[in-house]
């Protein structure tokens, strides 16, 4: 049997070992030129002789049993594992789109290349990740003028159960001494000028209570992560993310997914369910190890969505002329009225841009009150018609 | 890297540093570093690992 898995991050290359290890013929696809996804970006060492490992590979559509792949390319599968990922939500203020503003996900990649894009950095968003980003910024020699936590994190304290159960999720705190030095909670960037960057003290939903002015060339920003889930648009899901499971089965037959598409817990997390789903996959039972590793994970995983919940006070960092859709350039005023996502769509062009609402939809929905129903798109990547062109007719083999 | 960014000549380690305000989630997402680069359109600039002598475009 064929599994074939996308995404080569920590969760799909433990599926796809696992699934090799069962004996299934396993091709492992990726859009990157080499194994580790965002997290071991360039680290990884994978090579299984099991797997066939397809680098620079662009998956953009699910059929039946068929994976589509940019070339034109198609590929049969019995059982897909679906490792996409996730990346990082921003949040607008007035001058997020100009110069000097990425997300803390782009800065943590150029960190990984020996890149800092700026001399005096800010890091500010919600969640755990910001302090990595924060050290690698620093271990490249740029000054932090300081790391902004949105949330509180006397709001651990009523998390008990996944803080015992992960231990070793909050002695890795203890790594990033140096940057904690520079953290402070209830705190963001609430606006860029320039080098002029207005920091706000927050209340308990995010609203600014009183204001700063910081200089930095470089604001990173993240609120959380949006999970790439494009291939299975129909797929059932709570929130943003992928339901699966105990076995990592999505509601789409054959199709399973594991890691930051079904929550943001870790790596660690990602890995055991890659395990778990390569296994079934595979049509063989997990590892009891990895069913537990899961099973711990989620604890760890839901207690940092609630404790890192983006608050919708942040709705009013925003100016009337302050852009939510970067792509179609539509500002907050641009919004009309509107009783769902795709009136939303039509009347302003929010979202219909070359992103197709990846950075934008979601924060639009909840700027106008509509509701938000996923991520949903047909087709995963922007295609050239000349490719589509040279599709084999349907009914010829 | 030397490289040619809208017929000029420029001296960069990233290519992140030619696309201040478009360049932003790094990873392939939100198209924003969209470029013509060494004759091929509609290329997320941020997917580019860039080499001396690459021809950058983002304005026709």
């Amino acid at each position: 049997m064929r599994v074939v898995v996308v995404g080569a991050g920590p969760a799909g290359m433990a599926a796809a070992t696992t699934a090799a290890g069962a004996g299934a013929e396993v091709v492992l696809v990726d859009s990157e030129p080499a194994a580790g996804g965002q997290f071991l970006r360039g680290r990884a060492r994978f090579a299984h002789p099991g797997v066939t490992h397809l680098t620079d590979t662009e998956a953009w559509l699910v059929e039946d049993g068929t994976l589509h792949l940019r070339g034109p390319a198609r590929l049969r599968f019995d059982a897909l594992v679906v490792a996409t990922g996730a990346y990082d939500r921003p949040l607008p203020f007035p001058g997020w789109d100009g110069p000097g503003v990425i997300t803390a996900g782009a800065a943590q990649a150029l960190a990984k290349q020996g890149v800092a894009l700026g001399h005096r950095v800010i890091v500010s968003g919600t969640g755990p990740f910001l302090l990595p980003v924060a050290a690698a910024l620093r271990e490249l020699g740029a000054t932090l003028v300081g790391v902004y936590e949105a949330s509180s994190p006397t709001r651990w304290l009523r998390e008990a159960r996944a803080v015992a159960a992960n231990r070793h999720k909050i002695a890795e705190l203890a790594g990033y001494r140096k940057v904690l030095a520079r953290l402070e909670t209830r705190t963001a960037v609430v606006a860029k000028h320039g080098d002029r960057v207005t920091v706000a003290k927050l209340d308990r939903d995010w609203r600014p209570v009183s204001h700063r002015t910081e200089h930095a060339d470089l604001v990173c920003t993240g609120y959380g992560f949006l999970p790439r889930t494009d291939l299975v648009p129909h797929a059932e899901r709570t929130g943003d993310f992928l339901d699966v499971d105990d076995h990592q089965r999505t509601s789409v037959g054959n199709v399973f997914a594991a890691g930051e598409v079904t929550g943001i817990g870790g790596a660690d997390l990602a890995a055991a369910e890659g395990v778990v789903a390569g296994a079934a996959a595979a049509r063989r039972d997990p590892p009891r190890e990895a069913l537990e590793a899961v099973r711990r994970g989620r604890l760890f995983a839901r207690a940092l969505a609630r404790v890192h919940a983006v608050q919708p006070g942040w709705r009013t960092w925003l100016e009337e002329d302050t852009t939510v859709c970067r792509c179609e350039k539509v500002s907050l005023r641009d919004l009309p009225d509107a009783t769902g996502m795709r009136e939303l769509k039509l009347t302003s062009r929010v979202a219909m841009g070359r992103c197709q609402g990846r950075i934008c939809a979601r924060n639009a929905a909840e700027l106008t009150g509509v509701p938000f129903d996923g991520q949903r798109r047909v087709i995963a990547v922007p295609i050239p018609l000349g490719e589509l062109a040279a599709l084999p007719e349907e009914n010829q083999p | 890297m030397k490289v040619s960014f809208n017929g000029l000549q420029r001296e960069v380690a990233h290519v992140a540093e030619l696309l201040p305000g478009r360049f932003f989630c790094g990873i392939g997402v939100c198209f924003g570093c969209v470029a013509e680069i060494n004759g091929v359109p509609e290329v997320r600039a941020c997917r580019h690992r860039l080499r001396d002598g690459d021809v950058i475009r983002t304005e026709s």
